[in-house]
């Protein structure tokens, strides 16, 4: 009979333990896809993260949800010189932390600093090294041999004054500052954590009781693998325009696991590639329909570059162009993925639009594997497809494989590796051909072009093109939007008849999103702001259904009727 | 007794040292690191990184530092800037979470073993009542259709793979029967699902095991005697073959509490729910070196004490089995 007692005992205070940490619902939730790895914005670069950072703080400039166009964030207005050196930013006044500190440029400044001093290890650094002096404040070199903050180009003349100067012009500067590496955090906090807490400060100052942040909403509480609650930050300059009182991100890491919550009313919001068996069942659905969209990521093989036969432009592209990038689409994927032939994923970005690809039919993919000396009498020696483990990546390189032993006569093998050794085994160039995807940093074609510069650490394709390097360091300087997009072009043009990478099918965000959610747009970054959601009325809601085009079938809208929306909303401002 | 426990816990000292070294150079020597990511960092940033975390150690250093508090340098394990030296296995420190950099090992391990160990006693609360239920059921109508129908559900129940049965389970009571949330942790309702899938495999066993425990406590002298005196069969199965026929029940509690806590990945993913198993696999996955040394030592521990007390509970059930063999 004891044992049986103790049993019950746990299940008792294991139970008390759970419920504890259960809350009534928020009033939006959404599934965040995993859970994040930090919230300290010069750590964190993933699309997760974002979404949270995004609630917590407010930076300089934020993008605006539908068109990335730059809005004012904590700055209300700023100026650049005519030669784009000088940047000046003016703090909206009598804004404060969620601890009722004051919002000053020198937060700014110290934020930057931080990101840019190399024992915080920030992998953006970089993001500010336009700035006079950051890239030696970096390295760690200075006028007397040690790192001089004095030099380095960010500074605050007053409290709301912020003066940030570059080296060399940066024409996507501005999209640079609406990260979320740049993003302002509470210094003070962190110093009196590190006094207090020497040995662990690193994880105390981003606990919910101890995180102080300046954005919409502020960290309530936090469960690993369960959930992230926000709650509205009363102090926000902008809290009439923040509709939801609390916001739980959950981090479901199985896809249907998160339908099903989606299905049963736990959460309003999921995205991530949905498994093509479930595109056919939801297509018509409009809670899918309306969030699908372009998205800026690229699915390609690398090539490893420094071993024969890919060693040789003509043999790479051959390879290339023997794929038919519409069956991987069409029958593999499915869910209105593009087919792609450049490397700036829908062939444009906006100003820039990629060159043309080379003609696309077998018999050129021939001639130029006859021009290198290969052919069926002669074939390529064997080699092997290198992906890391993943049914969709798997079909897709069965399928790729299959072409080029029919087509080009090829023996090729395969080679599938746990996500880690994938990575490592790329890393050190032990592969022939490998699986990859890149998705912007930001919304700019160097985004994409730009991993494969000589020193880039992300080229991993063991290719290097002086000339290559040098119109992308000219693209980086180049201020007129025209001039700048010819020499994006032109390196793109080299990218194309080198292929040290193949191209194969443009990314599409895949949302499945309550009809009552508003300020939510489908965006080729997978970004969304936390502010600008809101529920709609059901009346909006009637609206919008029926400026629609073309027969969807109508979903339940859940939310409350009357909508739950910001009170600038309710005024009619929006 | 004492001096049992005595040589119990200088095993379980060795045991552990064991695993944690053996986990320790394995973790290392798995290609990539904690900080391999498809956007490669800058080698600079990967320095400090790799230099914050002693991973530019060499590996003996690293080794001696993760066991035990000892002064290893001037520059603080474990703080960036600091002083002040992170303090080993020994000390009860699992150090810092490199993929959950806002957590200490500890604070993971505190936060979600909780939620394993509610979800487990609940399965194995579900698996002894219908177990042993059931089992019992077979001894009083034996070879009749009870028999018969438990005997099938119970070939089946060890048969289907827990995820198997939980996806049935949800299609049979949230979405042709609303009566239950789909996925998530905090209330009763949330375990009853997640419980039983991770439950079935285990019941079903115990059912096997207390059936055929009964069958041979009902051939033995005593209790025919026990009958011979009149005795009603009920009150004989219950009160005396019971006792006897659970004893396989007892010593499989070990193996079914470790198949228990290592089921429960699986189920804690399909159910969402915030639990220490689904670190054991994802830890490995993410190298983050010292949450699976944490998790791994964690488990080693657990199973160890349990088949400990499950070998005592054995002797006080049985006072013919002497401990030293148990």
């Amino acid at each position: 009979m004891a044992p049986a007692a103790a049993l019950l005992a746990g299940i008792g205070w294991a139970m008390a333990v759970a419920s504890q940490s259960h809350r009534p619902p928020a009033d939006f939730t959404f599934n965040n896809n995993s859970e994040v790895s930090t919230l300290d914005p010069a750590s964190v670069s993933s699309v997760p993260e974002g979404r949270i950072l995004r609630g917590l703080y407010e930076g300089l400039v934020i993008r605006d949800p539908k068109t990335f166009a730059i809005l004012p964030g904590a700055a209300e207005s700023w100026e650049v010189s005519d030669d784009g050196l000088r940047y000046t930013f003016h703090l909206r006044p009598s804004q404060v932390w969620s601890n009722g500190d004051p919002l000053t440029a020198e937060d700014f400044v110290s934020s930057f600093r931080r990101v840019l001093t190399p024992t915080t290890a920030s992998p953006f650094a970089d993001f500010l090294d336009a700035v006079v002096g950051a890239e030696d404040f970096q390295a760690g070199r200075g006028p007397g041999g040690n790192a001089n903050w004095d030099s380095v180009g960010i500074r605050a003349p007053d409290a709301l004054t912020l003066e940030i100067e570059l080296g060399s012009a940066r024409p996507y500067f501005l999209q640079l500052l609406a990260t979320t590496a740049l993003l302002p955090v509470h210094m003070k906090t962190l110093r009196e954590m590190q006094a207090r807490f020497p040995g662990s400060w690193n994880a105390e100052w981003l606990k919910p009781e101890n995180l102080v942040t300046n954005g919409p909403y502020t960290l309530a509480s936090r469960r690993i693998n369960d959930r992230i609650r926000l709650e509205r930050n009363p102090r926000y300059w902008d809290v009439d325009h923040v509709a939801f009182r609390t916001i739980d991100a959950l981090a479901v890491e199985h896809w249907g696991t998160a339908l099903n919550l989606y299905l049963t009313g736990g959460c309003d919001w999921l995205d991530g590639s949905v498994p093509p068996l479930y595109v056919g069942k939801l297509r018509d659905r409009e809670d899918f329909r309306l969030g699908n969209s372009p998205y800026l990521g690229l699915y390609f093989y690398r090539i490893n570059c420094t071993q024969p036969p890919f060693d040789d432009a003509r043999v790479r592209r051959a390879l290339s162009i023997a794929i038919n990038r519409d069956v991987i689409c069409e029958k593999l994927l499915k869910a209105g993925q593009e087919p792609c032939y450049t490397f700036v994923p829908w062939g444009k970005l906006g100003p820039y639009e990629s060159p043309l690809a080379e003609e696309q039919t077998l018999a050129r993919a021939r001639r130029l594997l006859l021009d290198a000396g290969y052919s069926a009498e002669r074939p390529l020696p064997r080699f092997t497809v290198h992906y890391n483990t993943a049914e969709s990546h798997r079909d897709i390189a069965e399928y790729v494989a299959s072409v080029w032993r029919l087509a080009l006569f090829a023996d090729v093998g395969f080679a599938n590796q746990e996500w880690k050794v994938w990575l490592d085994s790329q890393n050190r160039l032990d592969y022939q051909i490998s699986r990859s995807s890149w998705i912007a940093d930001y919304p700019d074609a160097s985004s994409f072009l730009g991993i494969f510069t000589s020193d880039n650490p992300n080229n991993r394709t063991g290719w290097k093109n002086a000339s290559f390097d040098s119109l992308m360091m000219r693209s980086d300087r180049e201020l007129d939007p025209q001039r700048r997009a010819q020499l994006l072009a032109q390196a793109e043009r080299i990218l194309l008849d080198e292929m040290p990478a193949i191209p194969l099918y443009s990314y599409v965000s895949q949302n499945l999103v309550n009809p009552r959610l508003g300020g939510f747009f489908s965006n080729p970054l997978g970004e969304q702001n936390p502010k600008f959601w809101y529920f709609k009325s059901d009346d909006e809601l009637w609206q919008d259904r029926r400026k629609r085009v073309g027969a969807m079938e109508i979903v339940e809208a859940r939310g409350p009727a009357a909508g739950l929306y910001s009170k600038a909303a309710e005024s009619g401002a929006r | 007794m004492i001096g049992f426990l005595l040589r119990r816990a200088l095993w379980f000292a060795f045991t552990l040292w064991a695993v944690a070294t053996l986990a320790f150079f394995l973790m290392r020597a798995a290609p990539g690191g904690p900080f391999t990511a498809e956007r490669s960092v800058p080698p600079s940033v990967e320095l400090a990184l790799r230099a914050r975390y002693h991973l530019d150690w060499p590996m003996w250093k690293q080794y001696l530092s993760y066991i035990g508090p000892l002064e290893l340098g001037s520059r603080g394990a474990f703080t960036g800037d600091g002083t002040q030296t992170f303090g080993g296995v020994l000390a009860g420190d699992f150090g810092p979470s490199f993929k959950y950099r806002d957590f200490s090992v500890n604070d993971v391990l505190a936060q979600s073993l909780p939620v394993s160990l509610g979800l487990g006693l609940t399965a194995l609360f579900f698996a002894i009542v219908i177990g042993v239920s059931a089992g019992v059921l077979c001894a009083l109508y034996p070879r009749g259709k009870i028999d018969f129908g438990v005997r099938l559900l119970a070939t089946a129940g060890v048969a289907i793979p827990n995820f198997v049965l939980a996806s049935m389970l949800i299609l049979l009571f949230v979405f042709l029967l609303p009566l239950l949330p789909v996925a998530g942790w905090g209330t009763l309702q949330h375990s009853i699902l997640p419980a039983a899938a991770l439950g079935a495999p285990v019941a079903a066993y115990i059912a096997r095991l207390v059936r055929a425990g009964l069958f041979d406590a009902l051939a033995q002298d005593y209790v025919r005697t026990a009958i011979a005196k009149g005795m009603p069969t009920h009150i004989v199965v219950l009160r005396h073959a019971l006792r006897a026929g659970i004893l396989p029940v007892v010593s499989y509690l070990g193996p079914a509490t470790a198949a228990i806590l290592t089921g429960s990945l699986v189920i804690e993913k399909i159910f969402f729910i915030p639990g220490t198993g689904q670190h054991f696999v994802n830890s490995a996955l993410n190298r983050d070196y010292t949450l699976a040394m944490g998790v791994t030592i964690l488990y080693t521990g657990l199973v160890f004490f349990l088949n400990t007390v499950v070998d005592v509970i054995y002797t006080l059930l049985d006072p013919r089995i002497p401990l030293e063999e148990a």
